[in-house]
């Protein structure tokens, strides 16, 4: 929707900060964006934004945008134009793929990226490296998430809308620092607790919305397993679970396996407050409190996914929803809260290394020849092997047996744990960032293409709460950058497919809604039109659907039946111990985004937050003789950062916090690659690290 | 200014519209189909002014960026950007505001330096004012004594009594503005209608408080009001940036090879960076601290600097809140006591 005045237009379009899929009006005049205003009508964001909703235009024109292909020369960056930048790129990916094989090539696709250009990536890796190397940041965010609910329901998104969280009568907030991080719903959820909601909060720092809850549980970081078991312990001695629901709906041996284990001994509240050090009784009155109140839902984010049993954190709150019966109805549900404005799309168009779009697996013959026919490929030139992700795909660079990287929209450098490792991997294979500003990580690129920011192309976005919304192209791509799916496009033709060449991005969706049943009736003209203003959620199998605000109505569940799953507490990969005494987990901070490429060249933004900082319990402070705004070396046994204190008792003793977004002093530096079996999530949350005065 | 006041048949608004055409560009309430935004309109056709919306007139004496010189060589160039306006509809609550932004960037409280930005503007500022006929959910101009009639600061004023427009004069330019279009004089009747449509809007809005003489009580709840309400901010800064008195901005300098341009952008007292301390931190470190800071700004400082409140109750920061909190309700919880 644009609306011109003789030199003022106001673009509607949806933000590209977290995944809560605000719209706004950009405001622009003369071809330069000025500001940025709220869409009164939006059903989610109803008027209001966050203050990186409100600023979201600061970044976009900045002077030190990348403007022309960059090919490093003799150690030292040099302007080339599109034709020399592309030529180069893929003759050294087809000299790559001639002669180490497919499997020699990787692509990182973009959660920052829209839909048509996430498609784009991994029809790109597939039909054109022909490898399943293909995997973008979900990996070190919900990847959790979509194993476990996909095992758990079905489907691996969150289950309910957000604004049934008004209707909640009670809510559960775990790992979520969530009027910080998706600022909108947290304001929902407290709006929800002044109209008499139940407030649980279970989190080890006392964060903004601990000021209102009813519980506020500490757990120590790492130990979610036990209190999730523990809270089902509790409802199955109260007696309080929903047996019909359990009956209809759940299959029954797995459901009898996980009560066995959650009303053993060893998941009492008791036995459990030695591992998490919640004490018991705040435990069972929560527990009680939350299976009193129903509906209830569970708002999750990273401190649920993040660590070495992520898919099992993910399946304890399936279960415990499960047995609540507080699946399938309004006002319940799994609400992971995604954090990025498109990393739900990015998953549901297959930017990831073991499915196509839609979630169908590269496994299954059946979805390979369906890909095949729909993109002229041959069905036995698909690769039928899962590939390689984030985490694994750096290490194989580092290892040699990645030797063509192509990076879209990432900053592994600052993103990624185990940096130090990182940084050796990336500096050996032929590497290829495309971006919108020079991020450490394409600081080591061989070749740097520009590309257009989402207020300078068409596209889509797919929310949290799986609602497909457009963004559209308010100013002309700056100097010159070029959108991402050109430049896909203009790669793989190249290197000889046609496939990735298209004209305009509703092209791109066109094949999206031919090729993904739960995006099928998703189309163009239908997510801005009179009866769909601010676009479809999915599953929306065709055109005379009306999309799916919530998931498994009614207990029907994606898959049939609700599966229940036996989870036994691991614990982390690494915990404090003599030599490294205090548990270190990371997080974020409210006006900065990821790796601060772009709120940190947000006037505004950067302000409110301009330096790294690790927060301390005063405890602990003391004993370390470090006061607030002193510089501390902060070391694991990965690497050390300098950065300044912030004594504060958000932190319990023994535990410290660092947000990661900051390059100078990357917490990441610190943290462990360790991953979860199931979905290769890195435990981000939590690892060893020791303080001193620097 | 009060002279005369006319009757303009509402199937006559595009005449009046095309004589303020000659005045300058027209920005007006336009139905996107999406919401109702102030743009610039080329015609009565666009005009929307069934519902008040949420978005504000503000930027366009105001703007939301704002480049005020540029330096190359050693050389500054002032860059003042300003050109005949209309703003056609605006409702008294905004037509009370730019009256409070005029106020302080005319003086810079109490440094009598005027802001050429700003003054420039309001300079070739034409004011057509729509007295609301209904209010919003968070309206209460009436409790702030800022309408629903805008009762100066307008060269125009339309009231909707029905088949017609009540039309008033508020200044030698609107007189002058008639002169292009000849209107039969409005009665008493049409008067009293117009208060009567007034009074009708007044008591379908909710406040149920009257605001004078807040400034003697609000030092005594101040504190829990604060604390109760500012609790729940998640710092967004929507407060500021929408209100229609909010004058604050930070200043950049943005180096672009051989060239300096400085900007000015609005700001927010809410946020946490709006005032660092050396070494120490933020100034007004806690939620609670910033929301009083607001309120007593509003509420009192002015009243004592100006003799009139920077609130004038139009609710646009009880819309824009994420976190709920209404300005309405921390007013009569002031003046209530806590």
């Amino acid at each position: 929707m644009i609306i011109n005045g003789p030199n003022v237009k106001r673009v509607l379009t949806t933000c590209v900060y977290c995944g809560t899929g605000c719209n706004f009006y950009f405001h622009v005049i003369d071809g330069k964006i000025v500001g940025v205003s709220p869409v009164e009508s939006h059903p989610v964001s109803q008027g209001k934004l966050c203050i990186k909703g409100w600023k979201a235009h600061e970044f976009v024109q900045r002077s030190d945008r990348l403007k022309r292909p960059l090919i490093r020369r003799d150690g030292s960056f040099v302007e080339v134009d599109w034709t020399e930048a592309l030529d180069y790129v893929a003759n050294k990916f087809k000299e790559i793929k001639e002669e180490y094989g497919p499997s020699a090539l990787g692509c990182l696709s973009s959660a920052k990226c829209t839909n048509e250009e996430n498609y784009l990536m991994q029809k790109f890796a597939r039909a054109v490296f022909k490898t399943n190397n293909v995997d973008h940041c979900a990996r070190l965010c919900h990847a959790s998430t979509v194993a476990g609910l996909t095992a758990s329901f079905g489907s691996g998104a969150m289950t309910n809308s957000i604004n049934e969280m008004l209707d909640s009568k009670a809510i559960l907030v775990t790992g979520s620092n969530t009027t910080e991080q998706h600022p909108i719903i947290g304001g929902k959820i407290m709006e929800a607790k002044k109209n008499g909601a139940k407030l649980i909060v279970v989190e080890p720092r006392k964060i903004h919305l601990t000021s209102f809850a009813d519980a506020h549980l500490r757990q120590k970081s790492g130990t979610d397993v036990p209190w999730l078991n523990s809270f089902m312990h509790v409802i199955f001695e109260e007696g309080l679970e929903d047996k019909e629901f359990i009956e209809k709906h759940l299959e029954p041996e797995p459901f009898e396996a996980m009560k066995k284990l959650v009303t053993s001994s060893r998941y009492s509240p008791e036995n459990t407050e030695k591992i998490t050090s919640i004490p018991a009784e705040e435990l069972r009155k929560a527990a009680i409190m939350f299976a009193k109140n129903r509906p209830g839902a569970i708002v999750y984010s990273m401190g649920i996914t993040q660590h070495i049993q992520g898919t099992d954190n993910v399946k304890s709150c399936a279960n415990l929803q499960m047995i609540l019966g507080n699946m399938g109805v309004h006002g319940g549900g799994v609400d992971p809260l995604r954090g990025q404005q498109n990393v739900q799309g990015a998953c549901d168009v297959g930017a990831l290394s073991n499915v196509f779009s839609g979630y169908q697996r590269v496994t299954d013959p059946a979805a390979r020849r369906k890909m095949a026919d729909a993109w002229g490929v041959g069905f036995e030139e698909f690769n039928d092997e899962v590939g390689l992700t984030v985490v694994e795909m750096i290490h194989a660079a580092g290892e040699g047996k990645v030797k063509g990287l192509y990076i879209m929209g990432e900053n592994p450098m600052v993103s990624d744990p185990d940096l130090n490792h990182v940084e050796e991997a990336l500096k050996k294979p032929f590497l290829v960032v495309q971006d919108i500003f020079m991020t450490p990580t394409a600081e080591l690129a061989d070749v740097v293409l520009p590309a257009a920011s989402f207020a300078e192309t068409d596209g889509t976005f797919t929310s949290t709460q799986r609602t497909v919304c457009k963004i559209r192209k308010a100013i002309e791509p700056l100097a010159d950058s070029r959108p991402d799916w050109w430049i896909i496009g203009q790669i793989a033709e190249r290197l000889g497919y046609k496939g990735c060449t298209y004209t305009h991005p509703s092209e791109i969706l066109d094949e999206i809604n031919r090729t993904t049943p739960i995006y099928g009736g998703i189309t163009w003209d239908r997510i801005d039109s009179e009866e769909f203003p601010f676009g479809i959620a999915w599953p929306c199998p065709d055109e005379g659907h009306p999309g799916t605000l919530f998931l498994h109505k009614g207990g029907s569940f994606s898959r049939g039946k609700g599966k229940c799953h036996v989870c036994e507490y691991v614990p982390p990969a690494e915990e404090p111990d003599e030599e490294y005494p205090f548990r270190m987990t990371t997080g974020r901070v409210n006006p900065h985004w990821h790796t601060r490429s772009m709120t940190g060249r947000s006037p505004t933004l950067e302000r409110e937050a301009p330096y790294a900082y690790i927060e301390i319990n005063p405890e602990d402070a003391k004993k370390l003789g470090v006061r607030s705004n002193w510089m501390v070396r902060v070391a694991s046994r990965r690497g050390e950062i300098v950065l300044r204190a912030r004594v504060s008792d958000i932190v319990p003793p023994g535990t410290v916090f660092i947000p990661w977004h900051y390059q100078e002093a990357p917490a990441n530096r610190l943290t462990i690659a360790a991953l979860d079996p199931d979905a290769k999530i890195p435990d981000l949350k939590v690892c060893a690290v020791k303080i001193e005065v620097a | 200014m009060m002279t005369e006041a006319y009757v303009l048949d509402k199937n006559r608004l595009g005449d009046l519209v095309e004589v303020l055409k000659v005045r300058g560009e027209v920005i007006a309430p336009t139905n996107t189909g999406i919401d109702i935004l102030y743009m610039p309109v080329s015609s009565v056709s666009e005009i929307d002014l069934s519902k008040i919306p949420l978005d504000s007139p503000k930027e366009y004496v105001f703007p939301i960026t704002e480049t005020m010189m540029e330096v190359e060589g050693g050389e500054i160039t002032p860059v003042l950007e300003s050109w005949d306006r209309v703003l056609f509809g605006l409702r008294p609550c905004d037509v009370a505001a730019f009256r409070c932004m005029l106020r302080f960037f005319e003086d810079y409280a109490d440094e009598k330096i005027p802001d050429p930005y700003f003054i420039e503007k309001m300079k070739k500022l034409t004011v057509v004012a729509y007295n609301c006929p209904e209010p919003k959910e968070h309206c209460f101009c009436a409790a702030m004594g800022t309408g629903p009639v805008a009762e100066s600061g307008f060269d125009l004023a339309l009231s909707d009594l029905g088949g017609y427009y009540l039309v008033e004069v508020g200044s030698v330019k609107g007189e002058e503005i008639l002169g292009g279009l000849p209107l039969p004089k409005a009665s008493q009747k049409d008067i009293s209608e117009k208060e009567a449509v007034a009074r009708r809007c007044s008591e379908k809005m909710k406040p149920g408080f009257a605001v004078q003489g807040i400034e003697d009580v609000i030092e005594q709840s101040i504190d829990a009001v604060a604390e109760n309400h500012g609790g729940r901010c998640i710092v967004c800064g929507g407060c500021n940036f929408f209100c229609p008195t909010c004058t604050c901005y930070n200043v950049t300098d943005t180096i672009e090879g051989e060239l300096v341009r400085r900007e000015r952008y609005w700001d927010s007292c809410m946020l946490q960076g709006f005032t660092w301390l050396a070494g120490m931190g933020p100034e007004r470190a806690t939620l609670a601290s910033r929301m009083k800071q607001r309120l007593m700004h509003k509420l009192s400082y002015t009243k004592e600097h100006y003799d009139a409140y920077s609130c004038t109750g139009c609710g646009r920061c009880s819309q824009v809140c994420p976190s709920y909190i209404f300005m309405e309700d921390m007013i009569r919880d002031i003046l209530g006591g806590v």
